[in-house]
């Protein structure tokens, strides 16, 4: 626990408390747009021809998946600990690649998820060691 | 110097209650928001229709009411936030959370609207997790 002498506890909650929620809202949100295309897979298509243009229920069990296991990674991170904090930094990167190769079915959604997923990475990695303080 | 959680010594004076205000400040902005799409909604419910299918395809006029609401709640909470205090801040998070969560359910019937909104939602979920206890800190000095 020898964090030299910067920036202390408080911040290190803040932040570990911003990721953690990040996270949180990141799974419920992959969950909506799961449950949205498992539900009603016919709204959701994809005209065009695409290499990863896979049953729109197969994206929605994707999302699904992907948000259930964010979701609950994210209070992992509260506690701040070290393998937390990279399983979290995999999970969003996984996250905003599979938004990524979705977002010609739900652009704004997939804007959205790949924004928060975002959010995540910098705060775990750019502020990493005041989460684990 | 006894070495408690918070014995460190703040570094901020003029920013804490600077980002108190900026989330207090962004919580009403955002109230407002809600309020404007959800009276447009209830007003003219059926300029905002959804043609597909959608789980959570309410009528117009639900989700217009469910962003009055919520436009209520966040100005209240906000002018809270203003006050310092750890509820509020944390009713704050919660807001906001929620703000964003509804704001994705809602994406499809105007997403520029919903995107503009989550994403002043992600930065007071920021500034009151980060900045939230500077005030705090400055006032226990």
């Amino acid at each position: 626990m020898s964090m030299s002498d910067r920036e202390p506890s408080m911040w290190a909650s803040g932040w570990a408390m911003f990721a953690g929620l990040m996270m949180i809202m990141l799974g419920i949100f992959h969950a909506i747009a799961g449950f949205a295309e498992i539900i009603d897979p016919d709204s959701f298509v994809v005209t065009q021809k695409y290499v990863f243009k896979f049953d729109t229920s197969t994206w929605g069990w994707i999302h699904l998946i992907v948000g259930i296991v964010v979701f609950f990674a994210g209070f992992g991170v509260f506690r701040g600990a070290v393998w937390a904090r990279t399983v979290g930094v995999i999970l969003a990167v996984v996250s905003a690649a599979a938004a990524f190769a979705w977002l010609p079915y739900v652009p704004f959604w997939s804007l959205l998820l790949i924004f928060v997923a975002i959010s995540v990475i910098w705060a775990l990695t750019a502020h990493g060691r005041d989460v684990s303080g | 110097m006894s070495m408690d959680q918070t014995g460190m010594e703040p570094e901020t004076s003029g920013w804490a209650a600077g980002w108190i205000a900026f989330a207090g400040i962004a919580m009403i902005m955002i109230g407002i928001f809600h309020a404007i799409a959800g009276l447009s909604e209830v007003f003219d419910s059926d300029s905002f229709v959804l043609t597909q299918e959608y789980v959570l395809k309410f009528n117009a006029s639900t989700w217009g009411w469910i962003h009055l609401i919520a436009g209520v709640v966040l100005i209240l909470a906000g002018v809270g936030v203003f006050g310092g205090a750890t509820w509020a801040r944390m009713v704050g998070i919660l807001v906001a959370m929620l703000s964003a969560i509804a704001n994705f359910a809602w994406l499809l019937y105007v997403p520029l609207w919903s995107i503009l909104i989550i994403f002043v939602d992600i930065s007071i979920i920021w500034a009151l997790t980060v900045h939230g206890r500077d005030l705090e800190r400055m006032s226990e000095t």
